[in-house]
């Protein structure tokens, strides 16, 4: 019961961060690999926020999620933008730089040291017993409950708003909606700005579980593999492909070997790319434009 | 006419003395340092590095040593070992540091060893674990300060549980994935099973690990009544939050690196968390300690880092010995035979001796949470460990 416990708290914070690859993938066509670098700017604002506001934590929270999602509308004005006519692979080595760059500015800003935004906010991850003697925190129960309404959240946006719907014809075809009349450029920069505050969620909720430090974004790495495996295009493909590799890791550190975790993630994607390029619920001929 | 000449030359002398004098005073020693200031060990040496640095500060600002001020050289390796090769190249052949210091993690020790060797220049291991090259019989170029060293401190870890233990001791290890602490683990294990601990379980975990919950399941699932993990911190510390989540209700030990213990203490508030130290830790409220934090925030250091200062006093002490002129031999030969004191800050001296560059006797002690009086505790004094003899011993047992 325990293994389905973890495996439901670690697959929570995957997906959370594979939305965020999948979204801008969708919308823009460029793989942000400074994603991890992103989430981990956003638990650096979740704890200067709380540092600064103490006795009222909560306020944090919302507003360091309005900082994650300006700095994802940023990072395309100011970065992405720039690069529209160029080849693809440009905007990708953009975001490798731009993550780099984030992990010294934090550096600078913050140094190494390790830091329990919890702590500083003054409340406590509670355990609770679950039947069949597993326990869950406050936090793991929290993830896993911001997992299910973000891709609940998301699919609503983008099956019945306006502005969701607009997203994907600009990722159909962008050329078409802009001569429909579609602001790409907004719809773009908002799809970066979802991606950066789902990146914030998990930050929060990652730092408060288990630390900040400037590597945290190592994390953002791993819930790569989780993306791909979904599917690249594939918003449906998330949750299933978050909670397999979840399962799968947590079956090998009891099972096989616990030095096995790193690599499943990886493994999984080596699997799914032999047998099915384009993941498991992605489009057949996205992988081709890939 | 001869008479007023010599009187010229005489004041010329003179003159020449008084400008030199100076010039020749201001001529430094020079010490380079290879550190891990940024990168995922950051967490741990960059803050010896500061304390290290503050001290030198400290020590130029009266009058330097033997009337000579340190200069010093530092460069940032990131515990990558091509980076960290490049920096000893450069401090010891391009800058001719009469001494280099390794503030970073173990796997950069092999290309730095490589250049000291080809060089002849001493190399101080201050704040990283300490490697076998200065064990005895030492490798007379290499000499540590470090607190630390993995298979003494399981050994005396592993004693410590069976000894405040009522209950038998069913020990789970934990471990990040790296040789020096998997050497840890193992002497832990086999020194446990040497006098009667069951081990019930181990997890090594890899260095990208995100998620502790599942190894400290593991843990807790094979029923360790006490866990002892030795490694960088963040896996020392993870696995025991992680436990604490599941609602564990053992004991935990782990090796007490004083700067992340000393936050850890009063963040966590939990009395079954023990930890071993070589150095003290602030946490325990010691006016020296208190002293040293103040010294080392006028000289511009945010925090105090224990074994950064320990460092910082053996590099002091051995360029106090070596005197001026200082060459790379003199140096060496002054360091073999060393014994620094910091009081207040460990339970004995360093003492090197020309075969051992670790230390003849280990101090340790044993801290504790007291949450009623919001302070670290002893839960073992000060207890000293002769450094041969152990090693000796631990060879009978792990073969």
């Amino acid at each position: 019961m325990q293994l389905l416990a973890n495996t439901l708290a670690l697959a929570s914070i995957y997906i959370l961060l594979a939305v965020g690859y999948v979204v801008v993938y969708r919308a823009s066509r460029v793989l942000n690999l400074a994603h991890g670098e992103l989430m981990m700017l956003a638990g650096y604002a979740f704890f200067g926020l709380v540092s600064a506001t103490p006795g009222h934590p909560l306020w944090a929270v919302p507003a360091a999620l309005v900082v994650s999602f300006l700095a994802g509308v940023g990072v395309y004005a100011t970065l992405v933008r720039p690069m529209a006519g160029h080849p693809l692979f440009s905007a990708v080595l953009v975001t490798v730089s731009l993550g780099i760059l984030l992990r010294g500015l934090v550096l600078l800003g913050w140094t190494a040291d390790i830091l329990y935004p919890l702590a500083v906010s003054g409340y406590k991850n509670v355990p609770w017993p679950l039947p069949g003697g597993a326990v869950l925190t406050t936090i793991d129960l929290l993830s896993i409950l911001m997992a299910v309404t973000v891709l609940l959240a998301l699919w609503g946006f983008f099956a019945r708003s306006r502005l969701g719907i607009q997203m994907r014809a600009a990722a159909e075809n962008p050329l078409l909606a802009a001569q429909r009349g579609v602001n790409i450029h907004l719809v773009f920069s908002l799809s970066w700005g979802i991606s950066t505050f789902v990146a914030g969620v998990a930050a929060i909720l990652y730092a408060s579980k288990v630390r900040l430090d400037p590597e945290i974004g190592v994390i953002g790495l791993r819930a790569f593999p989780v993306a791909l495996v979904g599917g690249l295009d594939s918003l449906a493909g998330v949750a299933p492909a978050g909670l397999a590799i979840a399962l799968l890791e947590n079956l090998a550190i009891r099972y096989v070997s616990p030095l096995l975790s790193d690599v499943v993630p990886f493994l999984a994607l080596l699997v799914m790319l032999f047998v099915r390029p384009w993941g498991l619920f992605g489009t057949k001929e996205e992988i081709e434009r890939v | 006419m001869a008479g007023t000449f010599r009187v010229l030359a005489w004041l010329a002398f003179m003159a020449l003395l008084v400008i030199s004098t100076p010039a020749l005073a201001q001529e430094p020693y020079k010490v380079g340092i290879t550190a891990a200031i940024t990168g995922p060990a950051a967490v741990e040496y960059a803050a010896r590095v500061e304390t290290f640095r503050a001290y030198m500060s400290k020590v130029n600002s009266e009058g330097g040593i033997n009337g000579h001020p340190i200069q010093l050289g530092y460069e940032d390796d990131r515990g990558e070992p091509a980076r960290a090769a490049t920096n000893a190249k450069k401090l010891v052949e391009q800058d001719k540091v009469v001494l280099l210091v390794n503030t970073s993690v173990s796997a950069t020790y092999k290309p730095v060893m490589a250049t000291v060797t080809e060089a002849k220049t001493p190399l101080l291991f201050g704040g990283g674990v300490c490697p076998q090259e200065v064990f005895p019989p030492a490798n007379p170029l290499m000499f540590c300060t470090t607190s630390f060293a993995a298979q003494i401190d399981s050994d005396f870890a592993v004693r410590f549980m069976k000894e405040a233990s009522k209950d038998k001791v069913r020990l789970g290890t934990a471990t990040m994935d790296i040789p020096i602490a998997r050497i840890g683990i193992d002497a832990a294990e086999a020194v446990g099973r040497k006098i009667g601990i069951e081990i019930v379980g181990r997890v090594t975990m890899p260095p990208g690990t995100a998620d502790f919950t599942p190894f400290s399941s593991k843990l807790k699932d094979a029923g360790a009544n006490w866990v002892f993990a030795w490694s960088p911190w963040s896996f020392e510390i993870g696995p025991y939050e992680a436990l604490l989540n599941l609602g564990w209700q053992g004991n935990y030990m782990l090796y007490g690196h004083q700067q992340p213990i000393d936050a850890a203490y009063p963040r966590l508030n939990r009395e079954n968390l023990y930890a071993l130290v070589g150095a003290s830790i602030l946490a325990e409220g010691l006016p020296e300690l208190k002293a040293m934090q103040e010294i080392a925030a006028k000289h511009g250091a945010s925090r105090l880092d224990v074994e950064g200062w320990v460092a910082a006093v053996a590099v002091h002490e051995a360029l106090k010995a070596c005197g001026w002129p200082c060459s790379r031999e003199k140096l060496q030969g002054a360091m073999s035979g060393l014994s620094i004191t910091v009081k207040g800050v460990k339970g004995g001296p360093i003492q090197w001796s020309r075969d051992n560059h670790f230390r003849t006797e280990q101090w340790y002690k044993v801290y504790r949470w007291d949450s009623a009086r919001q302070r670290a505790v002893t839960a073992k004094e000060w207890t000293k460990v002769d450094v041969a003899e152990k090693l000796k011993e631990l060879r009978e047992i792990i073969k």
